[in-house]
């Protein structure tokens, strides 16, 4: 159920990072190649790698099985897209990861379109520490621009559906 | 494969000429030159060498920021006096006001060329656009990765529209895929046609920046800085990867020069 779906945190990886990683597996022979060697040859480390990965694998973007990672056919066309079609590629994804979908949807639902932060730092902190809570909010606001979902008002600490041109 | 570069080519106009350029520290010891160096339009040149072998220095002089200690920096053929203005910067350590947001950030260099406001938000949210930037208007510079704080300074530079971009190290404080993920943006923004800037300037201590991304390489050595050659990639196939094996043996070559 989505309650709990948005209890499986977030990877905090820059969304520029997971760019990188699909523009490098793009010119991998099949879009493959094997894990590991995105570790010591690109001089990776592990806990930079794994949430970028991680943040490709839950957008759909690339399948990881057996040591291998392999772009999907979204990610294929997201790598090769330019900008703003691979921005608004990207939204749709972003839109089918629970966090962001429910800041959305509650977005739509309210007032104005704004929504205290705190409505959902209180949400998030049933499943996790304040300083976590925090942390996803700040990761979902990151990745909800870059495919402009959401945006956050610092004057009064409300998140804003992002303004439409 | 690529062959050593014979004399000037014709087909290109040259935007920047140095002439008998030197660098003195103190005044009297020499640490660049004496370099003569044409920037061409419409050409991605690289300065690429080791730490000490005056590569910023170099670009600084283009740029008109500092002024050589001797010689002549030409624009068009007359001589440049303060910042040349026809080129803007980007900076490795991305140069943000952090008390600014990401669009007011773009906005301050229209601003210090006397652009008007309603005119400067307008190209600062086409520059973001083009750099995949747009939805972080209103975030701080605090509040994003390295990464799109250099695309942000990106944005910044194109927006004044410069016929010349110059960009020291704009990638070494970057992860490598983030790094990877810029230096793609770059080649789509010099080949775009909604981007007006066509020459750039890169200072890289990466050979193998240079190469992928090069028109033109030129090699420097340390102490004092000088240049060791000038090579024409003009003839490598785009796009280069880096694994390529034209790619490799000029780089390799390259490394070969250094040594």
């Amino acid at each position: 159920m989505k309650a709990k779906a948005v209890t499986e945190p977030l990877p905090h990886a820059p969304l520029g990072m997971v760019l990188g990683l699909l523009d490098h597996l793009r010119e991998a022979p099949g879009g493959r190649e094997d894990l590991y060697k995105l570790g010591g040859p690109l001089g990776l480390e592990l806990d930079d790698l794994l949430p970028v990965t991680e943040a490709a694998k839950r957008l759909g973007l690339v399948t990881i099985a057996s040591g291998d990672i392999e772009l999907t056919d979204e990610g294929r066309a997201l790598a090769a897209a330019e900008e703003p079609a691979r921005k608004k590629r990207l939204a749709r994804r972003l839109q089918g990861l629970p966090l962001i979908a429910e800041i959305r949807k509650a977005l739509d639902g309210a007032e104005g379109n704004r929504v205290s932060r705190k409505v959902f730092v209180r949400r998030l902190r049933d499943h996790f520490s304040p300083p976590e809570a925090r942390r996803q909010l700040q990761t979902a606001l990151d990745w909800a621009r870059y495919g402009e979902v959401f945006d956050f008002d610092p004057d009064s600490e409300e998140f804003v559906l992002a303004p439409r041109e | 494969m690529a062959a050593p570069l014979s004399g000037g080519d014709a087909a290109h106009a040259v935007l920047v000429r140095l002439e008998q350029v030197e660098h003195l520290y103190h005044g009297r010891i020499r640490i660049l030159g004496p370099i003569d160096l044409e920037v061409r339009e419409g050409e991605f040149l690289a300065l690429v060498g080791p730490s000490g072998c005056g590569k910023s220095t170099l670009l600084r002089i283009v740029a008109g920021i500092l002024p050589p200690s001797r010689g002549a920096v030409r624009l068009g053929g007359r001589p440049l006096k303060g910042a040349n203005p026809k080129a803007a910067m980007v900076f490795q350590s991305f140069a943000l006001f952090p008390w600014l947001t990401v669009v007011d950030n773009v906005a301050i260099g229209l601003e210090a060329r006397g652009v008007g406001q309603r005119e400067r938000l307008k190209k600062a949210e086409k520059y973001l656009a083009l750099a995949g930037l747009s939805g972080y208007e209103r975030a701080f510079p605090k509040e994003l990765s390295r990464g799109m704080k250099q695309l942000v300074g990106l944005a910044r530079a194109l927006a004044v529209e410069p016929e010349l971009l110059c960009m020291d190290e704009p990638f070494s404080a970057l992860d490598v895929l983030t790094a990877r993920a810029a230096r793609d943006l770059v080649l789509d923004l010099w080949a775009s046609p909604e981007v007006t800037t066509k020459t750039i300037l890169l200072v890289t201590h990466s050979i193998e920046e240079a190469v992928t991304l090069s028109d033109r390489v030129v090699v420097l050595k340390a102490n004092p800085g000088r240049i060791a050659d000038t090579v024409d990639l003009a003839a490598l196939p785009r796009p280069r990867r880096a694994d390529a094996p034209a790619v490799r043996e000029t780089v390799d070559r390259m490394y070969a020069l250094l040594a």
